[in-house]
């Protein structure tokens, strides 16, 4: 069945190669995807070293220039993987469904059935408010944050206002969480008990805050099994402060069942803009497994020798538990978007008392990506 | 071509026949009227749509009245998705490997040689208080101070023809008249309904070697659903 799905997706990248002028629309249909390979070298045998090949390929259709009327995407993911451990080899395959949906746009209200993702956080790092999706943190270091979330099979609409907005969703059968002692898929088959759903509200505010409000229930998506399904609620809001600042937090409840404290995580972030392609981001965690800080920082040159160079990075540090994640990124991409990237995550931490980065510790690796975007 | 010489007279005729024409005078058309007809030239009004070219990069404009812009990035392919939207002051970025938007500072408005400013909301009347500081037989010159926080630039300085309220060179300052970069209006052609500009070359007060060329490829008016410009659609 893998080997199937991975077949269809490269015959499709190739029709798609042969037949339209790569990046570019032809009439109502689009392509897009990202075709690449990943080197990862570990640092012991927890983490092997390997080479993966991937393809993302992607199909999106709109009746109206302005995406108004009837749309569709069909998107897919498929790698093989090859390891050396203990001189023996190994090689595994895998291909998923990523959001392929059908919807429909009237002026103000929006309605998609099919697998989908959600985003409604404003910070950055841990994403604390994207709870509509599960996620796969069976490897997630290997992954880009955007595929960290799994769609799910969805019904979703949106309503519109000149300065806000509401969403509802309903998702028949959910998907579990892909973690060491998650549940499997055929645990969740009967419509109701295993159904997730929630809505959210969000408003524009003269003065320019933008805030929301949201109330899901949902399964659980952290790495600790619990079969039962929870009611969270949350809120998010960023806020420009005079020309280089931006405010922004996500604060959650999940399990509104459980201690207060205990069902509190909260992210308060403050941006720095004040320098052309400069972004320098610091924020303040809190979580019943570990508070602390991170700092962000991305430099973007596009002009001159270095035009498409980009430098990132990532730096959180625990303070009621000793825990460290420290992730430098160095990329560069031709304006064709032929890209390399260049990454390394040190994460230092307690196996014994861990916190925040509990499913990361002994996963330091360097990561070499080369990858082509259509 | 004939046709369009006829249209162009004609137009001038009309203009003329309101009071308006080579023996204009300061106390016959004021600032704020100069400024008001400069800007029906740079573009229409109302809503409407145009693909901007600057250097290697090709974007799709979405401006509604005189406060929302939606920029999409069409090329380089690198930069596909890395889309903008803009409401007032406030401002959000698309990020596509986060696949979300971002909220972003004022700041990023202002940013590149032919910042995002240039190429959003483009109406001047209205946001800055004119001032006719020099005039010759051909020109007026222009003195525009910002009349409220968040706009592109603080002070304008812009000389017009007077025949045809056609803008010819600009000089964007700071607060303190220091300037920071100087912009030639050329390539008239008749688009959206008009003779407008369609090339803004634009170079830095501070090093001349710095310079863009915005080129205006096309433009139309267009009327478009409110949601188009709201955040959460345009999250995706």
């Amino acid at each position: 069945m893998r080997m199937g799905v991975a077949a269809s997706l490269i015959s499709l990248t190739i029709a798609q190669i042969l037949f339209w002028s790569p990046g570019h629309a032809q009439g109502a249909l689009r392509y897009s995807g990202e075709l690449g390979v990943i080197g990862a070298l570990g640092s012991d045998s927890v983490v092997q070293s390997r080479a993966r090949g991937y393809l993302d390929p992607a199909i999106d259709f709109k009746v109206t220039e302005d995406g108004f009327g009837w749309s569709a995407r069909v998107s897919a993911r498929g790698w093989s993987q090859f390891a050396e451990v203990q001189s023996i080899s190994q090689t595994q395959t895998e291909a998923e469904i990523r959001d392929s949906y059908i919807g429909y746009d009237w002026q103000n209200t929006r309605v998609r059935l099919g697998f989908q993702s959600l985003s409604w956080g404003e910070t950055f790092g841990f994403f604390i408010a994207d709870l509509p999706n599960p996620r796969d943190l069976s490897d997630p270091l290997l992954l880009e944050i955007a595929h960290i979330k799994k769609p799910q099979f969805m019904l979703q609409a949106q309503r519109f206002f000149s300065d806000g907005g509401v969403q509802l969703y309903f998702v028949p059968l959910a998907r579990p969480s892909d973690f060491s002692l998650a549940p499997s898929t055929e645990s969740f088959q009967k419509v109701g008990p295993d159904s997730e759903y929630g809505f959210r509200v969000h408003r524009l505010m003269s003065f320019g805050l933008d805030g929301s409000f949201f109330l899901i229930h949902h399964h659980e998506r952290e790495v600790i099994f619990n079969p039962s399904p929870v009611w969270s609620s949350g809120v998010t809001a960023s806020q420009s402060m005079g020309s280089d600042w931006v405010l922004r937090t996500d604060q959650v409840l999940i399990d509104l069942k459980k201690r207060p404290l205990d069902a509190w995580r909260g992210v308060l972030g403050l941006d720095w803009n004040g320098v052309e392609n400069v972004t320098l981001g610091g924020q303040l965690q809190r979580d019943p497994l570990n508070t602390g800080g991170s700092l962000r920082l991305t430099l973007r040159r596009t002009s001159g020798l270095l035009d498409g160079m980009e430098f990132e990075a990532f730096w959180f540090q625990g303070l009621s538990k000793s825990e460290t994640w420290v992730q430098p990124k160095l990329s560069y991409t031709t304006k064709s978007n032929l890209k390399i990237s260049l990454r390394y995550d040190w994460i230092e931490g307690s196996i014994f008392d861990p916190g925040l980065l509990r499913g990361l510790l002994q996963e330091d690796r360097g990561l070499l990506w080369m990858s082509y975007g259509f | 071509m004939y046709f369009l010489r006829i249209a162009r007279l004609l137009g001038l005729a009309f203009i003329s026949s309101i009071g308006i024409n080579s023996s204009h005078s300061m106390a016959a058309v004021s600032p704020e009227q100069i400024l008001k007809n400069v800007d029906d030239v740079r573009n229409p009004s109302e809503s409407y749509q145009m693909r901007v070219r600057i250097g290697d990069s090709l974007f799709e404009v979405k401006i509604e009245g005189n406060s929302k812009t939606l920029i999409e990035t069409l090329e380089p392919a690198r930069d596909h998705g890395r889309d903008m939207l803009m409401i007032g002051e406030e401002m959000w970025a698309y990020v596509p490997n986060l696949k979300r938007a971002v909220r972003v500072s004022l700041s990023q408005k202002l940013t590149g040689q032919a910042a995002n400013g240039d190429i959003s909301r483009m109406r001047w009347a209205g946001d800055y208080q004119p001032k006719v500081i020099s005039e010759t037989p051909q020109t007026w010159t222009l003195d525009l101070t910002a009349l409220k926080k968040g706009l592109t630039y603080e002070r304008i300085r812009v000389e017009v023809e007077k025949k045809t309220f056609h803008p010819q060179t600009a000089e964007f300052q700071t607060a303190s008249s220091k300037p920071l970069k100087r912009a030639v209006f050329g390539r008239f052609k008749l688009i959206a309904g008009r003779v407008r500009p369609t090339e803004l070359q634009i170079s830095s007060a501070v090093n001349v070697n710095e310079r863009s060329t915005i080129q205006v490829e096309a433009m139309e008016k267009k009327a478009f659903p409110a949601a188009l410009f709201n955040p959460q659609r345009f999250s995706r």
